[in-house]
């Protein structure tokens, strides 16, 4: 099979790209706003590493798990893109390319995205030996607990100034967690009575 | 995404999936809900797993039924409802066809 039919050599492909796209980006940021660049670089490492990590501790899933390793690969991916977006917002705001306060936005927007889309998947993710209507009730409540806070958050970020969206933003994500906490009780409290 | 749009165009498998949203329920269950065939019961249940919107655990001698919808395939099914989304019926439909 060609490297570029096999699903988990296009990833790896990917994955190489977008590390590199963030090591450029880092260190055109580096020199002018290295507090913004050197956390964001640190955390593009931790892609590698976490992959060398697994692959040592023989927790990598082998090739008589495809579905798991593109699952893995996918993950990866997913905080690859996200780094490598960040760094390059850092990278243009130090260039003059894009106004400094949208390096800041970019980040709480990339989280806002990550929300959602660890939501949406969230009431799809089986739990072993867990098909109770407890367990389902709750996961599909988080689930649509992160996404709608996501989208909420991701308008604020991307809407209101920057002061206002820093205290907004805050206080949903402190409702969202202060609602999820009320909404399992009750849902735990009503299995345990029925 | 097809399969999940086929799956979501017929009502009597988003009523499955609705009675789904509640608790996991048995094929048995299930089917007493319908005034269908068990083969007809059986080709949804079929289409529902491939779409991936649903899982099955055999237990003992039934099946038990299980929610497995994603936050935006319970939005798309919210809208097919409320548009009231049906596969046509002027084209023949392949599951009936598949049945008789």
């Amino acid at each position: 099979m060609k490297a570029t039919q096999d699903p988990i050599a296009r990833r790896r492909i990917a994955l190489l790209g977008l590390i590199l796209l963030g090591l450029l980006f880092g260190s055109l940021a580096l020199s002018r706003r290295p507090e913004a660049a050197l956390p964001l670089l640190v955390g593009m490492g931790t892609l590698p590493a976490g992959w060398a990590l697994l692959k040592l501790t023989g927790m990598l899933p082998g090739n008589d798990r495809p579905k798991q390793r593109l699952h893995l690969y996918d993950s990866l991916l997913g905080g690859g893109l996200v780094v490598t977006g960040a760094l390059a917002a850092v990278a243009a705001a130090a260039l003059g390319v894009i106004p400094e306060d949208w390096a800041d936005r970019f980040g709480m927007l990339a989280s806002a995205l990550v929300l959602i889309v660890i939501g949406n998947g969230l009431p799809k993710k089986p739990e072993p030996g867990c098909t109770g209507s407890r367990t389902q009730a709750i996961q599909r409540l988080l689930g649509w607990t992160f996404v709608i806070t996501g989208l909420i958050a991701f308008t604020i970020w991307l809407t209101l100034p920057l002061a206002v969206a820093e205290v907004t933003g805050l206080a949903v994500y402190g409702a969202a967690v202060l609602f999820a906490i009320a909404a399992i009780v009750r849902i735990r409290r009503r299995a345990d009575s029925g | 995404m097809s399969s999940v749009f086929k799956a979501l165009s017929d009502p009597t498998r988003r009523k499955v999936l609705q009675l789904l949203r509640r608790k996991p329920m048995t094929a048995g269950a299930l089917a007493d809900h319908f005034d269908v065939s068990k083969p007809t019961m059986s080709v949804h249940f079929k289409v529902l797993r491939e779409a991936d919107l649903i899982h099955s655990e055999k237990r003992g001698k039934s099946i038990i039924y299980s929610l497995r919808m994603s936050v935006l395939e319970e939005a798309l099914m919210g809208f097919a409802q409320a548009f009231n989304l049906e596969v046509r019926r002027d084209q023949p439909d392949p599951d009936q066809e598949k049945e008789s």
